[in-house]
């Protein structure tokens, strides 16, 4: 590229929003976590109030994007990005409302008794994988998001082995099912966004590379209930 | 790599006017029954290209050319080629609609009539047969004495494709043949080269990415004389392999 265009104006002001959107989406997220870990109330209720904010920013970027599609009619690169921007708006959506589960699940268990599980370790690594996706987004960077390809196999690993420790302990006494069935839903969340994230470092590499890498990975396979 | 497939086959065109070289050694193959599409900014030789296919470069005084051009694996540069015959299996249309101060039928029965075609009911099958190729028939069959001149510069544009048809080529040339018609004539256009192209190999030369994304199969790329790629339309418009190209059809070349 030798000079800048009107058209990059447009597309920088795209990246910006999608990018916005991300950073949103990652601050409700770690608030959903720390609601929970904390057993904070008031900042699960923050949480699940704060969901429309996201889902108006998801209908800004969708609209920005059909409206370039129309105005530039992208070629190449160009054609890609402003594709993917438009898969990765909708996971970075969804990702918010596995946020918003979480809360709300949380929000069952805050006034009652902790089960013997910390989730910690899967919620520092959902945390982790967001993080590092925004990253490859920002810096436009293969490799960040190729690590986050490999991080969602120990996503699986974690949820397979919390579903057998709450298993066990509501095996041990009728009273935990309910909060252990909350507990499960909310490793199914982590897990779920750790696919999200992957979906959003496949289109990073989709749109740098041109190589549609979905579904050739061994993580990147499709599971039973995935979020595809 | 040259197949069957390849109806025209070119070995390293040079081609100059004058003392100045404008194409440097193009190697192209070109599948029979497809659409090609020739890009580049203007003056990277893509039309000097189109027209050495059917030898109309001859009419230009100082023009001369080295390297080979094959179509169904004869060198249209041999001696023995009979240029006259050569232009009726390679037809062009123009990018500004050229009819003849004549009627819509007279038209299109020039060309059959100068190759000899004499009986006015063969000579009327072939108007028709071609106007309907052309997907003019029914917009002029009222009319077909009346002055090409009076029709809509996209009915024009279409004349002259069916009088292009007339004379039953196997390749069509196309010069930006609707950079100076409106949408609606383009479409028409457009539709009418993916219904052509079920019987006739076809290169357009255009200066719209959209367009060329639309109709072709394959795309050649051209800068200052020199073939910088060719592939498959879809390659070429979502994944170029060279920058060069990827700055030209994203508008950021220059």
């Amino acid at each position: 590229m030798t000079a800048k265009h009107y058209f990059d104006v447009e597309y920088e002001h795209l990246r910006n929003a999608i990018v916005t959107m991300g950073i949103e989406v990652e601050q409700h997220l770690f608030k959903a976590i720390d609601a929970h870990l904390q057993y904070n109330e008031a900042l699960a209720d923050t949480v699940v109030s704060y969901d429309h904010v996201i889902d108006k920013m998801e209908m800004e970027v969708d609209d920005l994007c059909v409206k370039l599609f129309a105005k530039l009619q992208p070629m190449a690169f160009d054609l890609r990005f402003l594709a993917s921007v438009i898969k990765i708006n909708n996971d970075f959506e969804r990702i918010g409302d596995q946020a918003v589960s979480i809360a709300r699940h949380s929000l069952y268990l805050i006034p009652r008794p902790r089960l013997s599980v910390d989730l910690t370790p899967m919620t520092m690594l959902a945390k982790e994988m967001v993080h590092h996706v925004i990253d490859a987004l920002v810096n436009n960077n293969i490799y960040f998001a190729q690590d986050v390809l490999v991080m969602e196999e120990n996503m699986d690993r974690f949820l397979m082995e919390y579903m057998g420790s709450i298993e066990a302990i509501m095996k041990q006494d009728p009273k935990n099912v309910r909060r252990g069935i909350n507990l499960l839903f909310i490793t199914r969340c982590l897990e779920r966004i750790g696919d999200l994230t992957t979906n959003v470092a496949e289109d990073i590499v989709f749109y740098m590379n041109a190589k549609d890498i979905r579904h050739s990975h061994p993580e990147g396979e499709e599971k039973p209930g995935s979020a595809g | 790599m040259e197949t069957e497939r390849h109806q025209i086959v070119t070995r390293n065109l040079d081609f100059f006017y004058g003392d100045a070289k404008v194409l440097h050694a193009i190697n192209m193959n070109i599948e029979a029954l497809r659409v090609t599409a020739f890009i580049g900014p203007s003056g990277c030789g893509k039309t000097t290209f189109l027209r050495c296919l059917n030898r109309m470069n001859d009419l230009i005084k100082g023009a001369r050319h080295a390297g080979d051009i094959h179509i169904d694996g004869k060198n249209i540069f041999d001696r023995d080629v009979d240029v006259v015959s050569l232009r009726k299996r390679v037809g062009m249309v123009f990018q500004k609609s050229n009819p003849f101060p004549k009627s819509v039928f007279d038209n299109v029965a020039y060309g059959p009539r100068v190759n000899g075609v004499t009986g006015s009911r063969d000579v009327e099958r072939i108007v028709e047969r071609s106007l309907n190729q052309a997907a003019l028939w029914d917009e002029v069959k009222d009319r077909l004495h009346d002055s090409a001149l009076g029709l809509s510069g996209g009915q024009q544009q279409r004349l002259c494709i069916a009088r292009t048809l007339a004379v039953d080529p196997e390749i069509i040339l196309m010069d930006e043949p609707a950079s100076a018609l409106d949408p609606i004539s383009t479409a028409k256009i457009e539709d009418l080269i993916a219904e052509l192209k079920q019987k006739y190999t076809i290169i357009i030369v255009t200066h719209n990415m959209q367009q060329a994304a639309r109709v072709s199969d394959y795309t050649a790329f051209f800068l200052l004389g020199e073939l910088i790629e060719m592939d498959e339309t879809q390659k070429m418009f979502t994944n170029p392999s060279k920058k060069t190209t990827e700055d030209y059809i994203t508008g950021r070349f220059g």
